[in-house]
């Protein structure tokens, strides 16, 4: 099947368009429901967010703290990721 | 010679006849038994020289076989004496080579039990460290309730200002 150019073109568009947004788009993790005091420590500890559309999610998986994602950036600083990164040190130990 | 008995006539006529029976005699009878008598000699000088060369080369032949047979065993002696080196030279090749494939299976068994040993210790501390986490994990999810939970965030975000 031969897709016209003209909508091939404006389809590409589009999904650059919904990436571009997806990628602006910041993720915030937590493991209950954060308060607007809380959502402005995580900018203010983590300035290069600030000002972007955010969106959050709810993850009792990380425990306690944050994870932060922007595209293919990603700022973890929850428990569940300090408690991986110890395990790795005591794998790493001989 | 009548008067002595003697008859001219027959004495001249056996002496003829001894004359004749002697030629005759010597002539077909006595040459050839000489001839015989001396080939006979002759036989008996030739079986003589024979059975002399024939001692000879016996003897010949004796010190010959004699000789052979020392010849022999002085090189059998000697590649006894041979191979007895050879053997003790190979025996001593397959002992070192024996030792030294010892010893190399021991470095390699040795390197394998360490290795073995190593990994079980590894395992162990992994299952260890895992472990660890399992628990430190299910407590805290059994122990963190909200107000902690914001806490601990609180403190997260404050160390990253």
């Amino acid at each position: 099947m031969k897709i016209d150019p003209e909508v091939k073109n404006r389809l590409k568009q589009l999904l650059k368009k919904e990436v571009e947004k997806i990628n602006k788009m910041v993720v915030i993790k937590s493991a209950y429901q954060l308060d607007k005091n809380e959502i402005d420590m995580v900018f203010r500890a983590l300035p290069e967010f600030y000002g972007m559309p955010y969106e959050t999610i709810i993850d009792q998986e990380i425990m306690a703290g944050i994870i932060v994602q922007q595209g293919s950036k990603i700022y973890d600083l929850s428990l569940s990721g300090q408690l991986k990164s110890l395990s790795n040190k005591i794998y790493e130990i001989d | 010679m009548e008067n002595l008995g003697i008859d001219a006539k027959l004495l001249i006529a056996q002496m003829i006849n001894f004359v004749l029976f002697f030629l005759i005699v010597k002539k077909f009878i006595v040459k050839p038994f000489n001839r015989f008598v001396d080939d006979e000699k002759t036989k008996e000088k030739q079986t003589e020289a024979m059975r002399k060369t024939i001692e000879k080369q016996t003897e010949t032949m004796q010190a010959h076989e004699k000789e052979f047979k020392q010849k022999m065993k002085k090189e059998m002696q000697t590649v006894l004496e041979k191979a007895k080196g050879d053997g003790l030279v190979i025996k001593e090749e397959m002992l070192v080579q024996t030792k030294k494939e010892m010893d190399v299976l021991k470095d390699k068994t040795q390197v394998q039990l360490l290795q073995e040993k190593t990994a079980l210790e590894q395992e162990m501390k992994n299952k260890l460290a895992e472990m660890s986490m399992l628990i430190v994990n299910q407590s805290l999810k059994s122990v963190l309730d909200e107000t902690t939970r914001k806490r601990i965030t609180e403190k997260i975000l404050n160390s990253k200002n």
